[in-house]
């Protein structure tokens, strides 16, 4: 048996992934393409450019991208790349009025993608040329899905559609599909940790550590109030069924969100959406964090909070984001520590607890489960 | 200050709608049809990137010229 066949047993019998799937180039190159590349990851968010023109470029694992919000009003995702001599076209966040223009020969694209303009192409004054077909020049277009203001990418163009994809969370939370407001700069925070990026998704999965890290969090939230989500195949995290809503010292709260269910009174989940998106709801608030791997031992945690209506407390919004940075930031060392651990050769992945540490081995299982899908196609 | 050494300034200042203006000025300034076609190139494409007001008519201008699409 192999260490993924390993990996894949029944929780009970299960090893976690070896230790080479968080300390070497070699398997972050392997499971950028084969789970990352492959699948529906969360890049950015649409609240990141929310005016037509907005542009913004970004470094996903290597791959130079910008998002752009076009003159419809839709967001795209496209290569960073000039079709000409490969030049990098947008290079800071910055308001697209009219083309996109590189800055080395100036070949102008539309927000759309197309090539519009090939100025001196054919010698000066000279816009075209025989041999240059703009039409089949246009920007590469990554494949792109909005859901929860996520921007979800699928780079190889090749995984099912999202919404078949992710349909059990989407039915899951159906009734909080609803207008998401993001809280601005009080409500988006990045925390960089010296750690893989599937440590991040595994500490979120579970709710086993919460005595021990989160004191402060399990005071109400104690541990036997929470719940697994696990779906083998798709996703897992937990729930709890005691979340108590933030009030300001004149009982102030944020307004809910609107006709939900009994459950969510005092309901809340916090599901890793894999490979990279970490979604939390409540009655009156939600996140998003999106895990930007860096290196094999180095993430970006991108969190951003959504309200209900537009106009709410700046005060409550800002005690609620400092309350989530903390309990984040308590993640850390958690991260970093697993990561350092990590570098005992003789660690063997590790058992899990079968009955606390199921949505984990779900994350371990189909992190295996989608390396050797990939080892096989590219055997054949 | 001269044409040129505008020209040179608004490049500086990434000054692009003045550009659109100041190119579309040097072309009028020359005799050939090909140093014309040059500036009002160099004007259009700063038009694009700016949407500014000018950029249909220059480019109808250039599509009337041949030299573009």
């Amino acid at each position: 048996m192999d260490n993924l066949e390993l990996v894949r047993q029944h929780v009970s019998k299960a090893n976690g992934l070896p230790n080479e799937h968080y300390i070497t180039q070699s398997m972050f190159d392997e499971e950028k393409n084969s789970i990352i590349f492959n699948q529906w990851a969360g890049l950015d968010v649409c609240s990141e450019i929310p005016k037509i023109g907005d542009a913004k470029p970004l470094n996903f694992m290597g791959l130079p991208l910008f998002i752009i919000r076009d003159t419809q009003n839709a967001v795209r995702v496209y290569q960073n790349t000039c079709r000409h001599r490969g030049m990098i076209l947008v290079d800071k966040p910055k308001k697209i009025q009219g083309a996109i223009r590189c800055p080395y020969h100036s070949w102008c694209y539309s927000t759309e993608g197309q090539l519009v303009s090939t100025p001196h192409i054919g010698g000066p004054g000279q816009n075209t040329d025989k041999n240059i077909d703009r039409s089949k020049l246009s920007l590469i277009e990554i494949r792109s899905h909005i859901w929860r203001d996520v921007i979800w990418v699928n780079i190889n163009n090749n995984a099912r559609p999202f919404d078949e994809v992710m349909a059990s969370t989407i039915e899951r939370w159906k009734e909080l599909d609803q207008n998401l407001y993001h809280g601005g700069e009080d409500g988006k925070f990045s925390l960089s940790v010296k750690g893989n990026w599937k440590l991040a998704v595994e500490n979120y999965c579970e709710s086993y550590h919460l005595p021990w890290v989160h004191p402060g969090l399990n005071s109400y939230s104690r541990l036997e109030d929470h719940y697994h989500i696990t779906e083998y195949g798709s996703h897992s995290g937990q729930g709890s069924l005691v979340y108590k809503q933030l009030s300001d010292n004149k009982g102030q709260k944020f307004p809910d969100f609107e006709n939900l269910s009994e459950k969510w009174a005092t309901g809340a989940e916090y599901i890793a959406l894999y490979p990279n998106v970490l979604l939390g709801v409540h009655r009156d608030h939600a996140y998003a964090i999106i895990l930007l791997p860096v290196s094999f031992s180095e993430t970006i945690e991108n969190v951003h909070i959504y309200y209900s209506k537009p106009d709410v407390s700046p005060s409550l919004k800002k005690k609620n984001k400092d309350q989530w940075k903390e309990v984040f930031e308590e993640d850390i060392f958690v991260v970093e520590g697993m990561q350092a651990g990590r570098l005992g050769v003789k660690f063997d992945g590790g058992r899990f607890s079968p009955q606390m540490d199921e949505p984990t081995h779900c994350f371990h299982d189909w992190v295996a489960k989608e390396v050797s899908r990939f080892r096989k196609q590219n055997l054949t | 200050m001269s044409l040129n050494e505008k020209i040179l300034e608004a490049h500086q200042n990434k000054n692009l709608s003045l550009l659109v203006e100041l190119y579309q000025e040097a072309a009028k300034n020359v005799s050939k049809a090909e140093e014309e076609n040059f500036f009002l190139v160099q004007a259009y494409t700063f038009a694009l990137e700016v949407s500014h007001s000018q950029v249909l008519f220059l480019r109808r201008e250039l599509v009337s010229r041949g030299v573009e699409e």
